[in-house]
């Protein structure tokens, strides 16, 4: 068996530690051991249904406890996981399942295995040449040896983003998840006697299932684990579960901590005990500095101590984590010129009032290495801003596409990150803006190509002349706006209507809303001789409408 | 009490959802003018279960297209609970439904 799977099969046995999930008035705890004979039960039923070395299995479930055991006993199958995007109740059941189908085809799925609660979606799959399981008759099954996996096979195919266009999955290998993994336990310091997480993160997402699944279940920590919806209903559950579990470590974006500081400052003096919080991770988002300081402030009432905050960097490529802070180490911002960041490309200190402020994030883990390339094509030293490169045993060197496999990383294994960014004095990465056309919209990924995609079905919209471009607007988060040509430009009621139902399209589909829609005459959208979008200066065609001082690049 | 309602509303649209004094009229299109989204949604549903004591279903609040949409089907709730859900807030629901906040 591969060193991961061995360790993780090993730590199950030590302690009484486990998973305690489910109704968050009535949560419960199974332990690793538990959760490791479930595992071998659900492997012997994937072998019965056909899954051998190698073969893909998709999951559709959202509790934690089917999840974990899921996870674990797929891999005891010897076959990689995959995490499939859910529906939501607006979701268009129709074009879900199509999405669904093109994901399962790009992974060459041969089972997908569904839990609560999507059992009703089961049948929708029917006619398709896939093996269709539920958790439920999965647990009921006669237990399996575990089938040998090397530590390069891959273990997991995670989807970067919704992306329905064109689906590609970051090909995590075992040796990836391993180096990751110990390289976040040796960062944290985490104590398996004293440490407790918390969280409520989606398991579709790398944070959620890398950082509060997997990494508790190969180290065999205590994680207790509810669901985003269980947050949303009521985001101070957080903090009465850090309460009631005497709670040490967890991990959100940027958005959920501006939610929280709002409801904490709301909330009575007393009534929560943040005091044991060591190691409260801020990641998956741009931070805001200003968020961050809401937040301590509202948390200090209850104890929360600035040295808990952690602000990181990572990336479902990298596995999960890239950089982040040192327990004990107090958050430091960085404030840099504006101009020299814009025109010169350096991140000169500044102390000037118009300085931009970063969160500088965190030291790289053990076993990164890091390039700053700059525009130049030169390796960038202290300050210089470029496009942020990493290196190392957690880096997936593969994607899965509809093409087969495609590298990830260059022929010296470094990956570009698209994101940009520079190296400060203490050797902490800060990313002060972003290269590709990515947005990252309350901690999730969106392509501009999906948002497009849903506003060309709008009547009036001319197909393929829109851009969805990145809108910064300070304290609430990362947003965008939306460009798009029509016929009737001129015709004001009109361009009410089709503003509007773009706006509403965008939603219905994606569960996102546009800052702001803009219909423009035919032919203003920027675009290369051979008519490809020119996002960046679409943006500028937006932002110069709004405030002349806003940094399309800020991140 | 309308009035009541609205009000609240209007404070959690500034307070909890970064809304603008200025946005704020009942004909404002909460997706395409006040930029809603599932997370804003979802925000604004557990807030109005607090403060007023009235749990909207996903579907009652899709149906909103305006903030007087969403102020109408708030009242409507508050007048005519149709399921025990009201029930657990009692105290709150005559709280609110009696007096402006």
């Amino acid at each position: 068996m591969n060193k991961f799977m061995t360790a993780l099969v090993e730590s199950s046995r030590y302690g009484e530690r486990g998973l305690i999930a489910g109704d968050p008035d009535r949560l419960t705890k199974t332990t690793w051991d538990e959760i490791h004979q479930q595992a071998r039960r659900i492997a012997g039923g994937l072998h019965q249904a056909g899954v051998r070395h190698g073969d893909a299995v998709a999951v559709l479930a959202g509790a934690p406890r089917d999840i974990a055991p899921l996870v674990q006993g797929i891999w005891l199958a010897g076959a990689s996981v995959t995490m499939l995007h859910q529906p939501t109740p607006r979701t268009d059941l129709a074009s879900w399942l199509g999405d669904t189908q093109r994901a399962l085809e790009v992974i060459e799925a041969r089972a997908v295995v569904v839990g609560t609660p999507f059992e009703a979606t089961l049948s929708a799959f029917g006619g398709w040449p896939i093996q269709r399981l539920t958790v439920e008759q999965l647990f009921a099954d006669d237990a399996a040896d575990p089938v040998p996996t090397a530590d390069d096979d891959v273990a997991f195919l995670q989807f970067t983003s919704g992306s329905t266009g064109a689906p590609k999955a970051v090909a995590i290998t075992y040796r990836n998840m391993y180096d990751n993994i110990r390289g976040m336990e040796f960062a944290s310091r985490i104590r398996l006697k004293h440490d407790v997480m918390i969280s409520w993160l989606p398991l579709f997402h790398d944070m959620g299932m890398m950082g509060f699944l997997i990494g508790p279940m190969f180290l065999g920590a205590e994680v207790v684990s509810v669901t985003p919806m269980d947050f949303l209903n009521d985001p101070l559950l957080w903090a009465e579960l850090v309460t009631k579990y005497r709670g040490t470590m967890s991990a959100a974006p940027n958005f959920a901590y501006a939610l929280l500081a709002k409801r904490l400052a709301r909330a009575d003096d007393g009534a929560y005990d943040l005091s044991l919080l060591r190691f409260v991770l801020s990641g998956a988002e741009p931070i805001d500095v200003a968020v961050v300081e809401k937040f301590l402030r509202a948390g200090e009432r209850f104890g929360l101590t600035p040295d808990a905050i952690v602000p990181a960097y990572g990336m479902a490529e990298a596995t999960l984590a890239v950089s982040f802070l040192r327990p004990g180490e107090k958050f430091k911002v960085d404030y840099v010129d504006p101009t020299s960041l814009q025109i010169l490309k350096r991140a000169s200190v500044s102390r000037a009032e118009d300085a931009q402020r970063f969160m500088r994030l965190g030291r790289l883990l053990p076993g990164f290495e890091a390039m700053i390339l700059t525009d130049r094509g030169d390796i960038g030293t202290y300050r210089d801003v470029g496009e942020i490169h990493v290196r190392g045993d957690s880096v997936a060197t593969r994607y899965r596409t509809d093409a087969g496999y495609i590298d990830a990383t260059d022929e010296g294994g470094w990956l570009a990150t698209g994101d940009l960014g520079y190296m400060t004095e203490d050797a902490q990465l800060v990313v002060c803006g972003r290269r590709k056309d990515m947005l990252i919209i309350s901690g999730r990924n969106i392509y501009p190509v999906d948002i497009e995609r849903a506003a060309a079905r709008v009547d009036g919209v001319r197909a393929g002349n829109i851009a969805a471009v990145r809108m910064p607007t300070d304290g609430s988060g990362e947003g965008f706006a939306v460009v798009l040509e029509s016929i009737a430009s001129g015709d004001a009621s009109e361009c009410i209507r089709i503003e509007r139902e773009v706006a509403s399209r965008i939603f219905q589909e994606m569960g996102i809303s546009p800052r702001r829609v803009e219909v423009v005459g035919v032919g203003r959208i920027p675009k290369t001789p051979s008519g490809k979008l020119r996002r960046l200066e679409a943006q500028r065609l937006i932002c110069s409408r709004t405030s002349p001082v806003e940094q399309p690049q800020s991140a | 009490m309308n009035s009541g309602v609205y009000g609240v509303l209007q404070e959690i649209l500034i307070e909890d959802l970064d809304v603008s004094v200025e946005q704020l009229h009942s004909e404002a299109d909460l997706i395409a003018d006040l930029g809603f989204d599932s997370l804003s949604f979802a925000t604004g549903v557990a807030e109005i279960r607090s403060r007023l004591g009235v749990t909207l279903d996903s579907e009652e609040v899709f149906s909103c297209r305006t903030l007087g949409d969403l102020q109408r089907a708030v009242t409507d709730k508050i007048q005519h609970p149709a399921l025990p859900v009201a029930a657990n807030f009692p105290e709150q629901l005559r709280a609110s439904a009696g007096e402006a906040p």
